[in-house]
Order: C-alpha cells, then sequence, then structure tokens
C-alpha cells in the first residue's frame, strides 16, 4: 500500500509537472500575426546627353538654329554664336534666354528640356539677324555656332534644372 | 381425469405464455415508437465568429499581392536620375481584428543578370519617407540597405496607415559618379568615361508584419523580438 502511494505521489508530481510546463510555454504560438511582401525592380535612363546642331540655309540674312537631341536622355542646351567684328548679330527666339553675368553673356540657354529624339522647332528656333557695322563691308565671312547640352537634374520640388557646371567625380577619388 | 387436469394446466400456461407474448410485443412497439419520437429534436442556430489576421501593402492607392511587384509604374521604361516619381506606400488590414504593424524595407542595386551588388551605394535610391507623420523608424535596425518602420496607432480593420513614403527618386549625384578608363595605342590616347552605374537596376522590396494588438506588447516581442510599449494605444520603440 505504501508502495502504491508512492507510485501514486510519483505520477501526480510528474502530470502536474508537465501540465506545468505545458502552461508555461510560451504564449506566442497563440498569438495572431500576418506578413506580405513584394519587391520591384526598376532601370534608370544614365548616359551622356548629345545633341546636334541642326541650320537651315540662311534667308534674308538671318541664321535660323535648330537644336536636335541626338542621346537618349533629356538634357538643356546653350547656344553661343561668334562672327568678326564687322558683323552684328540681332538674337532671338522664344523660349530663350540671355546669360546675364561674366562668360554667360555670350550664351544663349533654351529654357525648357529637350526631350531625346525632339528638335527645336517653329518659334522656337533661335534666329540671328545679320547685320554689319560698316555697310560697306564686302567680304566673306563666318559665322560660327557652338553649341552644348547638360543633363537634367532637378531639385527637392521635382522642377527640372541644369547645373553647367556640373562636373564628374571618379569613383574612389575625392572631390 | 387426470388427463383433463393435465390438458386444463397446459392450456393455462399455453394462455399465460401468450398473453406474456403479446405483451412484450406490445412493449416492444411501443418503444420503438417511444424511440421514434424522441429522435426529433429542435434546431438551433450557432454563429461562429472566426478571427481572422490579414494584411496587404499599397502601393500608389492598388493592393499589391503577397510575393507581388513593387514599383510597377516604373518597370516598364526607364527613369531619368534625379526625377521625383509617385512611390505612395500603405499598409491595409484586411483582416477583421485590430493590429499593429511594421514595414522593413530593402534598396539595393542589381546588374543585368539580377545579381545585388553590395559595392553600389543604396543610399542613392532616395524614398522620400514618413511625409504625413505616423511612422517612427526603428534606428538601431537601419543599415544602408534596410530600414524599419513601426506604424504607432492600432490599425483597425479596413483602415489604411498614414503614408509611409510617397516618393522615390535616383539621387542626382549618381550622374556625376563615372570610372575613366585610358588607352594608349602607340601615339594615341584614348579615355573612356562610364557612368558607375550604367547598366544596373535598382530594386526596392517591403516586407509587411502585422501583429495583434491585444496583449500588444508581449505580442510584439514575440512575434518580432523587440521591445515595444504601447500606452494609450500609441506604440513607441523602448
Amino acid at each position: 500500500m505504501k508502495r502504491f502511494l508512492n507510485k501514486k505521489t510519483i505520477w501526480l508530481t510528474a502530470a502536474a509537472a508537465v501540465l506545468a510546463g505545458g502552461i508555461s510555454l510560451p504564449g506566442a504560438m497563440a498569438y495572431f500575426t500576418a506578413n506580405t511582401n513584394a519587391e520591384g525592380s526598376a532601370a534608370i535612363a544614365l548616359s551622356s546627353p548629345t545633341t546636334e546642331v541642326v541650320e537651315d540655309p540662311v534667308v534674308d540674312m538671318t541664321k535660323n538654329i535648330k537644336v536636335k537631341n541626338t542621346g537618349e536622355v533629356s538634357c538643356f542646351v546653350r547656344v553661343r554664336l561668334y562672327a568678326g567684328e564687322q558683323i552684328k548679330l540681332s538674337i532671338s527666339g522664344k523660349n530663350w534666354t540671355h546669360g546675364t553675368e561674366g562668360d554667360d553673356v555670350n550664351w544663349y540657354y533654351y529654357s525648357t528640356p529637350l526631350a531625346p529624339g525632339k528638335i527645336i522647332v517653329d518659334e522656337d528656333i533661335l534666329k540671328a539677324k545679320i547685320t554689319f557695322v560698316n555697310q560697306e563691308f564686302d567680304e566673306d565671312f563666318n559665322v560660327a555656332v557652338v553649341q552644348e547640352c547638360t543633363p537634367v537634374l532637378y531639385d527637392d520640388d521635382g522642377n527640372p534644372y541644369a547645373d553647367w557646371d556640373l562636373q564628374a567625380v571618379e569613383r574612389g577619388s575625392e572631390e | 381425469m387426470k388427463n383433463n387436469r393435465k390438458n386444463s394446466r397446459f392450456r393455462r400456461s399455453t394462455l399465460v405464455l401468450l398473453a406474456v407474448a403479446v405483451l412484450l410485443l406490445a412493449g416492444s412497439a411501443i418503444g420503438s415508437t417511444r424511440a421514434a419520437l424522441t429522435y426529433f429534436s429542435e434546431n438551433y442556430v450557432a454563429e461562429m465568429n472566426v478571427q481572422n489576421i490579414g494584411v496587404s501593402l499599397i502601393e500608389n492607392g492598388s493592393s499589391v499581392k503577397n510575393d507581388g511587384q513593387l514599383l510597377g509604374s516604373l518597370s516598364s521604361g526607364e527613369i531619368e536620375v534625379g526625377k521625383p516619381y509617385d512611390e505612395k506606400l500603405q499598409v491595409m488590414n484586411t483582416g477583421n481584428i485590430s493590429q499593429y504593424v511594421r514595414v522593413t524595407l530593402y534598396k539595393s542595386w542589381t546588374d543585368t543578370n539580377g545579381r545585388k551588388d553590395t559595392l553600389l551605394s543604396p543610399s542613392y535610391i532616395d524614398l522620400n519617407m514618413n511625409p504625413e507623420g505616423g511612422w517612427v523608424e526603428d534606428t538601431e535596425a537601419a543599415t544602408a540597405e534596410r530600414s524599419v518602420w513601426y506604424y504607432t496607432s492600432i490599425l483597425n480593420p479596413g483602415d489604411t496607415t498614414t503614408l509611409l513614403a510617397d516618393q522615390i527618386r535616383i539621387d542626382n549625384a549618381l550622374a556625376s559618379e563615372v570610372t575613366t578608363e585610358t588607352k594608349t595605342e602607340g601615339t594615341t590616347t584614348t579615355t573612356t568615361t562610364t557612368y558607375t552605374y550604367n547598366g544596373y537596376n535598382f530594386t526596392v522590396k517591403a516586407v509587411v508584419d502585422a501583429v495583434q494588438d491585444h496583449n500588444a506588447e508581449d505580442a510584439i516581442k514575440s512575434a518580432w523580438g523587440v521591445d515595444a510599449e504601447v500606452s494609450g494605444g500609441t506604440l513607441s520603440l523602448k
């Protein structure tokens, strides 16, 4: 009888221990949780912009300058004209602005970004009216057109702008 | 005389047995009838309310399925460096119990073969985070590639969080990183400048976790391993 009681006590103790262990198991299994995920990629347009000047024949002593974006990214363009001392140029065109400071005064800036494949047309064509300082000037002359482009950048509000002083930094080098 | 008495006793016992048999038969029939009657019972209708927790990621107003695709509107073409694009990220409670949610974002660069390049900087992938408030970042869990954001309020069934992010852009500075290679053949020296990030795709991954709001501190600790404090329904990180 005593042996039985001992056995009974042992079994009860073991059962109590198992129950206690079960109760003290972490409650994590009972918590409600949910999960979802998603992933995506996108390519960036990253190449140097390229442009070319497209000129029509001079009509009425006016040079018509158009610029075409021949690259794969949008860009801003600017144009500068060179001519001899005897040549006077009157330059105009819609959406073109004249530089105001330092070397900028020699440049004309097109204010709208030029998308890939697009060309400046119609009223936006930059027109350079040629006249002579000395009306008796009678020699061959050249008017040279220089054109530059720079990638479109965006400010914090998403507005496009041009940084004509933008310089590439070689990876690993100090700025 | 003796035979008559025997016959009489036989008949009596036969009658008794017959009566007993009739009674037993009748009794069994009645029992069956009663059993058949007690078989029927009233109809009871029990309404089961099954608890369900569910969460969904919302991108630009549309739900993204689990293991679905992010940046869906940008994947069809190349995006311009520096230009901001809509990437409105929110979380919606699609279950029927209130919950707390967190979002883990991963940003990286992958080459054309889909391999991650850890030498390129994820910081150029600029997500404009938490524009409306309501989210808090676990800065201790943050790395260059990963950020973990907790929504501080309870998200009730059917509700959507404030915007976790509203725009994505690639930093302008990326366009100024180049690699220069110079080759000299005879008297000709050729210098080739290549954009470091040219040919790479940027990748964004979002993992959304939700946990019940009941007993939230223990649930968050258990499910996410994070020590959080919930006071007045507002979650904060310890």
